[in-house]
């Protein structure tokens, strides 16, 4: 009996509902994925939240989509918190150094003197709360108190700074005296 | 009856399937990695700000102490005549470690020349005032 291809030159083809659940299957991988991704995001972003309380006691809503603009604002107040204490540091800080600087010459001096081992006369010191003055003479071979040491540390806190030596005299043998006076402002 | 070539079904298919993987690789790598990536960061600069904060704040604390401590001694007058051996250690009974508001200071000798030690007895006018 001859055999009968009758399928022969006819068109392979899909029903359309065929062809839809063939498209939808297509669409599920990326569909699966996307859901994943979505997941991990909450999770991600629930362990994030536990492991910064700071950010979460400070959150009115925990939907996902507000969580970004409220973290934004935190951050936003907070660095206007930390520029007003670190202002107001600043000013307690400048009026300490203010009072620091009425006798820090003073001390500084006498600091110095005591270091060297030559002998000090102080002759007068003078401050006004703006400007001080000093005047003292050393006695010794050669002076100690050297005057890059003053203006280096005298320098850093107090301006127009100056330190002048008046005189310098042979006093007893080879012991001479040198007059000196500071000047500076605060 | 509607029909859909076999190859042309196919193609569409694989297109569909592609272009969606696309799309939601592309997502999670904007929206989940590198958003996750920037939350994160921002966590920490909160944090940190916190830290910084709470940090001033003890600063702040020590600051006020200190300032406080200044304002409550700056009501004083010193005004004596004293021998120059007991200046130093008057000087250092006046600053001992604290920090003293002074708007006036007079230390004047009795000698306004070089002296000889031993010999001369000097004494010194010593006037202090603080702010008031």
């Amino acid at each position: 009996m001859e055999k009968l291809n009758l399928s022969y030159g006819r068109k392979r083809v899909f029903k359309l509902k065929t062809f839809l659940i063939l498209l939808f299957i297509s669409l599920l991988p990326a569909v699966s994925f996307f859901s994943v991704s979505y997941q991990i995001k909450i999770m991600k972003i629930s362990k994030l939240l536990r492991a910064y309380p700071e950010v979460f006691n400070n959150l009115s809503s925990t939907n996902l989509d507000l969580i970004e603009g409220q973290v934004d604002n935190l951050v936003v107040s907070l660095s206007d918190k930390e520029k007003e204490r670190i202002k107001s540091n600043e000013e307690i800080r400048a009026y300490i150094m203010d009072v620091y600087r009425d006798t820090y010459f003073l001390r500084f001096f006498f600091n110095e003197i005591s270091k060297s081992s030559n002998k000090f006369f102080l002759s007068g010191v003078m401050y006004d709360g703006q400007r001080f003055y000093i005047d003292y003479y050393e006695y010794g071979t050669t002076t100690q108190l050297s005057t890059e040491t003053v203006y280096s540390e005298l320098g850093k806190y107090y301006k127009d700074l100056t330190v002048q030596i008046l005189d310098e005299k042979n006093f007893l043998g080879d012991i001479k005296y040198f007059h000196y006076v500071w000047e500076g402002k605060k | 009856m509607i029909t859909v070539p076999r190859k042309l079904a196919g193609i569409i298919a694989l297109i569909i399937f592609v272009l969606t993987m696309l799309g939601s690789i592309i997502y999670f790598t904007n929206s989940t990695y590198k958003y996750l990536a920037k939350l994160e960061n921002k966590f920490q600069q909160v944090r940190s700000l916190y830290r910084n904060i709470e940090r001033l704040s003890q600063e702040s604390k020590k600051l006020e102490e200190l300032k406080n401590m200044i304002i409550n001694t700056s009501n004083f007058i010193v005004e004596e005549e004293i021998a120059s051996e007991d200046l130093k250690s008057k000087l250092s009974e006046l600053f001992s470690g604290k920090l003293v508001p002074t708007s006036y200071i007079l230390i004047k000798s009795s000698s306004d020349d070089p002296i000889i030690f031993k010999k001369e007895k000097v004494s010194y006018t010593l006037i202090f005032k603080g702010n008031f």
